[in-house]
């Protein structure tokens, strides 16, 4: 079975950790250097929370239809699901619509529990608490980011490192720079996110997501911001896992809706093994 | 003038019966711990290099470029008949057992456990590893497959029995959910905790369906002679499967796939390398006190025997001759004693219990102390004891030689 690898000492090896070195020594500083401070009365846990508010309402709906591209897979695969999220009873509702073999997939979370159904066996699934952080449909996004068991704002110590004036994805809308440290008992799997955050809007443009050991695991990035009832919402988010060439998940809003009335029953087994 | 030494040395030893028949038995004694605990050492360590080959990767592990980097589906190797030909008919491989696995879910009505998914070729893998034997109720996955066989743990995790129904979730290589229902036909017990919380063997068939890897592995375990033979056979198969057409595949012997049980091994190693050191040293001021008070009861011999010409370096050899001569016995008497004895536990190995039973366990090994002689082992611990006996009678040997002339003269 598995175990650690030995050919550490090979030229081709060298020379990548001699590249990710020199790329390491040529872009931090040119990074750090990059950001102006920020001013001192500012609240970075404000500035998140507003962040946040841009995607999530006291209850969200959505129907969104989400890209994975794999060096695995010949085409894309597409999925398209609708979501319905009860931001203070902490329920979260997704129901898979396409493709037709996975159409009538549900997932339903009502803090701390998390459940699937599987349709073609008819059979409810409780997922144990440790898939919350493991990939959710093959996408590069996660359960928990699906039904947002762990907290962005509360789980976080939020500290404001400065202004970004020209993000690498949006050079002409500067961009708040938040790092964001897990609280010692939060059940979450990050060491680290690093957020950039517009400043004109609190709109989130991207985040990027940091392990233990201090490599970078993934990047968030969000596009394409409308106004959706006064929020500025970015109406594609794409994930791309690092290490892995190739590998994007990109998700197209297609319908987003916020603080309209969820009916009880829509967070209930019952309603979990229904089709819509 | 050596072989008179040796002759007067042997008449020195005789002299003190009681005081010769006391070293040797600390000698014999040492020989005895050292060399039985040497191939007690020995017959473990190999029976779990052994019992984990039998449980996990088989002496030699095949597998794509990449799996052990990034051990998923991503990287799985061409399980064809060519392969299979090239591996069967390299020289020393005994069998080969074809495997794919991932992660996954299996769950019953009421609850849900992670998981490895193994598919396993049912034939071939009885021969390969210990999985088939292992199982306890029920039966092992028959060839048609359409069953799983869990570990005893999983079972009572899940609150399953043979014959009960499970249900296997996971994600396919092409990133779309997996699921489908297979009978439980067998539980089996698996030495090691966690494998037996965990495992969940299915036919190779149903594997690469759920999994969406028709004809590939994840693993190729080949099982040869022994462990001691992998490198060699491991050296051919990367010989042969160079040649071969088709994608890279790795090789690699249990010791590179296992490398913290090799540190393990080692570490136990330096452990009883330790105690060894400690006996030895302890008879060895056995052996220094008994032969200064021998040299210090014949200073006026000594003093006489230089008086007459002897030359004290003459005097030197012949004490640390007594010693050895002592030492030799000792380890004859010791040998004797300890080869048998590991001879004994090799044929007849004793079960033991507590925390070590449970650590051997773990390391998918039976708890039970079993004696292997190598010839290593036993010349290691007859050359030890003779090291120290020859040190223990250096000084005292010195002391000897310089005892000065008239020492024997000033006795009234």
């Amino acid at each position: 079975m598995p175990s650690r690898g030995d050919d550490h000492r090979s030229p081709a090896r060298r020379r990548a950790a001699v590249r990710a070195a020199l790329v390491l020594l040529l872009a931090e500083p040119a990074a750090a250097a990059d950001l102006a401070p920020a001013p001192a009365d500012l609240d970075a846990r404000a500035i998140v929370e507003h962040s946040v508010d841009a995607l999530r309402g006291r209850t969200t709906y959505l129907r969104a239809t989400m890209q994975i591209e794999s060096p695995r897979l010949p085409a894309p695969r597409t999925v398209t699901f609708r979501s319905w999220d009860d931001g203070p009873g902490r329920r979260s509702f997704i129901r898979i619509l396409a493709p037709a073999k996975d159409a009538g997939t549900g997932y339903l979370k009502r803090h701390p529990t998390l459940w699937t159904w599987l349709p073609r066996v008819e059979r409810v699934v409780r997922l144990p608490p440790s898939m919350m952080h493991q990939s959710w449909m093959g996408s590069d996004f996660t359960n928990d980011d699906l039904v947002r068991h762990s907290d962005a704002v509360d789980d976080y110590a939020h500290r404001l490192l400065g202004v970004d004036s020209a993000p690498a994805d949006a050079p002409d809308r500067p961009a708040w720079v938040v790092e964001s440290l897990p609280h010692d008992d939060a059940a979450v799997v990050w060491a680290r996110i690093v957020a950039w955050i517009d400043v004109a809007d609190a709109a989130p443009q991207r985040q990027e997501f940091y392990a233990e050991d201090g490599a970078r695991v993934r990047t968030l990035r969000f596009g394409d911001v409308r106004t959706v009832q006064g929020r500025p919402v970015p109406h594609r988010w794409s994930a791309v896992p690092d290490g892995e060439t190739g590998r994007a998940t990109t998700v197209t809003v297609e319908e987003i809706r916020f603080d309209e009335v969820l009916a009880e029953d829509l967070f209930t087994p019952e309603h979990l093994r229904g089709r819509e | 003038v050596t072989v008179s030494l040796l002759r007067l040395a042997w008449r020195n030893v005789t002299r003190q019966r009681r005081r010769a028949a006391l070293t040797i038995s600390a000698t014999a004694f040492a020989t005895f711990v050292v060399t039985l605990g040497g191939g007690v050492k020995d017959g473990t360590d190999a029976q779990v290099i052994e019992g984990n080959a039998r449980l996990r990767s088989g002496h030699v592990a095949l597998t794509g470029a990449g799996h052990r980097r990034d051990p998923t589906l991503a990287h799985t190797l061409v399980l064809d008949d060519a392969l299979v030909r090239t591996v069967e008919t390299t020289p020393g491989v005994r069998a080969l057992a074809p495997r794919l696995a991932a992660p996954g879910l299996l769950s019953s009505a009421a609850h849900t456990a992670v998981v490895t998914l193994l598919g396993v070729d049912p034939a071939r893998e009885a021969r390969v590893s210990t999985l088939a034997a292992r199982v306890r109720a029920g039966a092992f996955v028959p060839a048609a497959g359409g069953t799983v066989v869990v570990g005893q743990r999983l079972a009572d995790a899940l609150g399953v029995q043979a014959g009960d129904t499970v249900l296997a979730h996971a994600v396919a290589y092409t990133l779309e959910p997996a699921y489908e229902r297979y009978r439980v036909s067998g539980v089996m017990r698996l030495p090691d905790p966690t494998l037996d919380a965990t495992l969940a063997v299915l036919a190779l068939a149903d594997a690469q369906a759920l999994l969406a890897r028709e004809g590939r592995a994840t693993e190729v375990a080949v099982l040869a002679a022994g462990a001691a033979d992998a490198p060699a056979v491991a050296a051919a198969l990367r010989t042969a499967l160079a040649a071969a057409p088709g994608e890279p595949v790795e090789v690699r012997t249990w010791d590179e796939q296992s490398p913290e049980l090799v540190r393990l091994l080692a570490l136990n190693r330096a452990g009883g390398r330790l105690v060894h050191g400690i006996v030895l040293a302890v008879v060895g001021f056995g052996i220094l006190d008994t032969l200064l008070i021998s040299v210090v009861e014949r200073r006026r011999e000594f003093g006489v025997v230089l008086a007459l010409g002897l030359r004290p370096g003459a005097l030197f050899r012949l004490v640390v001759l007594e010693s050895l001569c002592l030492g030799g016995l000792g380890v004859a008497v010791g040998l004797a004693a300890a080869v048998p004895a590991v001879a004994a536990l090799g044929a007849w190995p004793v079960r033991f219990g507590g925390e070590l039973a449970r650590t051997m366990e773990v390391l998918g090994a039976d708890a039970l102390w079993v004696g292997r002689l190598e010839w290593r082992t036993v010349a290691g611990a007859a050359a030890a004891v003779g090291l120290v006996s020859a040190a223990a009678a250096l000084y005292p040997a010195r002391l000897g030689s310089r005892t000065p002339l008239g020492a024997g003269a000033r006795r009234t």
